[in-house]
């Protein structure tokens, strides 16, 4: 069965399906992380993503799995360099202050309350930073 | 009162204030003269201001009233925008109005299709620390609302 997470940002919930298949040892490393909580803010450099850094799994030595530039609607990337996990709710891309381009990986989709849960991350441009917990789904 | 020449508004300082932080802005009449002065023409302005969200450590505002809504072409372009400068980019395709920038860290005009150019108008003056950390404040914080005058003394 795959594995799946559930996000609760700012009281919206919703489940992801992590792709472990195409993403083996980086769905191994984040799951092991887990559970997470941060504040998700707006991405400064990427387009229409929210994003929250975690901090140990920080690793620029990590080959990075199942690889996307342009971030796929519904998408959770994942860049090992920076522990960045992006959420986009629209037009995003990997990219920072040096490279108007690079990679992440495809680490998850979110599967349920799509809608409401990428309205919050929208939100996070006017109103700023919102609570995050990322939580195995197993675990409820 | 006459008006002023360009010669004249050389070293016009404006008043900018974000989220209760002020300070002065030096503009650059001689980069700018066209741009400068519909800025001039604009004030005073208040705008909501919003972190970027392709271009990094800067904060915009659109502007579709007065001058600078309609200000024609860019003089002295730039991609990257320095810490305490304040840019605009006149109206485009796809993009009427103009949109008012300023950076508070690592900054570089882009859209979604790549790196574009803008108009640098000036700079904020020595001591604008707390201006610089308002701007930084909407990445964590949320929109705010920019004020910009002419300033006393200029």
């Amino acid at each position: 069965m795959p594995k799946r997470i559930r996000l609760t940002l700012d009281g919206v919930e919703a489940v992801a399906r992590l792709n472990e298949e195409a993403a083996p040892e980086t769905v191994a490393k984040f799951w092991a992380a887990l559970p997470v909580e941060e504040t998700l803010r707006h991405v400064r450099w990427g387009g229409e993503a929210g994003y929250i850094l975690i901090r140990k799994l920080a690793d620029k030595t990590q080959p990075i799995e199942n690889r996307i530039s342009i971030y796929p609607p519904a998408s959770i990337g994942f860049r090992p360099e920076h522990g960045e996990v992006a959420f986009s709710y629209g037009q995003a891309q990997a990219r920072d202050h040096v490279r108007p381009a690079t990679w992440a990986c495809h680490l998850a989709t979110i599967e349920t309350n799509v809608d409401a849960f990428f309205a919050k991350v929208r939100a996070t441009r006017a109103e700023g930073g919102k609570p995050i917990r990322l939580a195995r789904e197993e675990s409820r | 009162m006459a008006e002023k020449t360009g010669d004249d508004r050389r070293g016009t300082s404006i008043e900018l204030t974000v989220s209760g932080a002020s300070a002065r802005v030096a503009l650059w009449d001689d980069l700018a003269p066209q741009t400068v002065a519909a800025l001039l023409e604009s004030l005073p302005l208040e705008a909501p201001l919003q972190h970027c969200k392709w271009s990094g450590s800067a904060c915009f505002a659109d502007v579709s009233k007065g001058a600078i809504a309609g200000v024609s072409g860019l003089e002295s372009p730039v991609v990257s925008i320095y810490p305490g400068v304040l840019a605009v980019r006149p109206p485009a395709p796809g993009a009427p109005g103009a949109e008012l920038l300023i950076a508070y860290g690592d900054a570089e005009y882009r859209w979604p299709d790549g790196r574009r150019q803008v108009t640098p108008v000036g700079e904020l003056e020595p001591g604008a620390g707390a201006v610089l950390d308002a701007l930084a404040a909407t990445a964590a914080k949320g929109r705010t609302t920019i004020r910009l005058r002419l300033a006393e003394g200029r």
